[in-house]
């Protein structure tokens, strides 16, 4: 089930996979439980992807930096 | 040419790489936040972490070189001082937890009947229980969750910035996942034995 989530399978494997979930309902269960699983541990951990972005400021900060500027600069 | 005029030349020559470093580095801001605010958990340290990984990127930009991964190099620089800040934090050694298989969570809160199921299931892991459970996990099979399955990044990417093979990357993914469950069934645990009791 990794390896499909990870879509590290061939695309017959695959098709096998997707075959079978569409059969086997302890599985169809199992695989939605990972899949949910899988966005409530980003949701908790990750937080929004839109975030993602360093603000202006930060920037303006990194900017600064440039030049021969991180030189001059106490170690971090 | 004379001796002066050479010097004058590298000196030139070592600018413009070094402006050129610089700009190529930046564009990779974003990234870099992206790892720093997964790593850190927070913003506000995550854009520490930045800054001090961009001083330091420049500071040593000569050891970077010229048409290698400059992405992988620098997020690698992200990734190291969050680790070193990290054991700074950390008192104890860490325990490798238990690994149990894929399904050991799924079965251990009692499956569902119907794929719909899942949504409420899952839902009953609290914020806090996750985060306490993937910060349990030891460094290495943390930092492949993190960069994989919280940062998007592709195994490729995440072995270039943790230095490793893919194949190392893909063992601890998948070696931290089963943890990472392993763990939560825990919380899970230890939270109905405080309610009971």
């Amino acid at each position: 089930m990794q390896a499909y989530l990870d879509k590290l399978l061939s695309e017959g494997d695959a098709l096998v996979i997707e075959q079978h979930l569409a059969v086997c309902s302890e599985c169809a269960c199992a695989y939605r439980f990972e899949v949910k699983l899988r966005q409530h541990v980003k949701a908790c951990c990750g937080g929004a992807a839109d975030q993602d972005h360093c603000r202006d400021e930060l920037l303006a900060k990194l900017k600064s930096c440039c030049g021969g500027a991180a030189d001059e600069q106490p170690s971090a | 040419m004379t001796a002066e005029s050479s010097d004058a030349r590298d000196l030139a020559v070592r600018a413009r790489d070094r402006v050129r470093f610089e700009e190529d580095a930046l564009t990779y801001a974003d990234d870099a936040y992206r790892v720093a605010r997964r790593l850190t958990g927070s913003s506000e340290a995550a854009e520490d972490l930045v800054q001090d990984a961009y001083m330091r990127a420049f500071r040593s930009w000569e050891q970077y070189t010229p048409g290698t991964n400059l992405r992988a190099w620098l997020l690698r620089i992200v990734h190291n001082l969050a680790v070193d800040a990290g054991r700074k934090r950390q008192r104890t050694p860490q325990m490798e937890p238990v690994e149990e298989s894929d399904y050991y969570l799924y079965q251990r809160m009692g499956g569902t009947s119907t794929p719909e199921e899942a949504d409420t299931v899952v839902e009953r892991l609290s914020q806090g229980g996750v985060v306490s459970a993937l910060a349990a996990l030891p460094q290495p099979y943390r930092d492949a969750v993190v960069l994989v399955d919280l940062a998007d990044f592709s195994y490729q990417d995440a072995a270039d910035i943790l230095d490793v093979p893919i194949g190392t990357i893909m063992s601890r993914l998948h070696r931290g996942r089963r943890m990472l469950k392993t763990e939560l069934a825990q919380t899970i645990e230890d939270t109905a034995e405080a309610a009971a009791s």
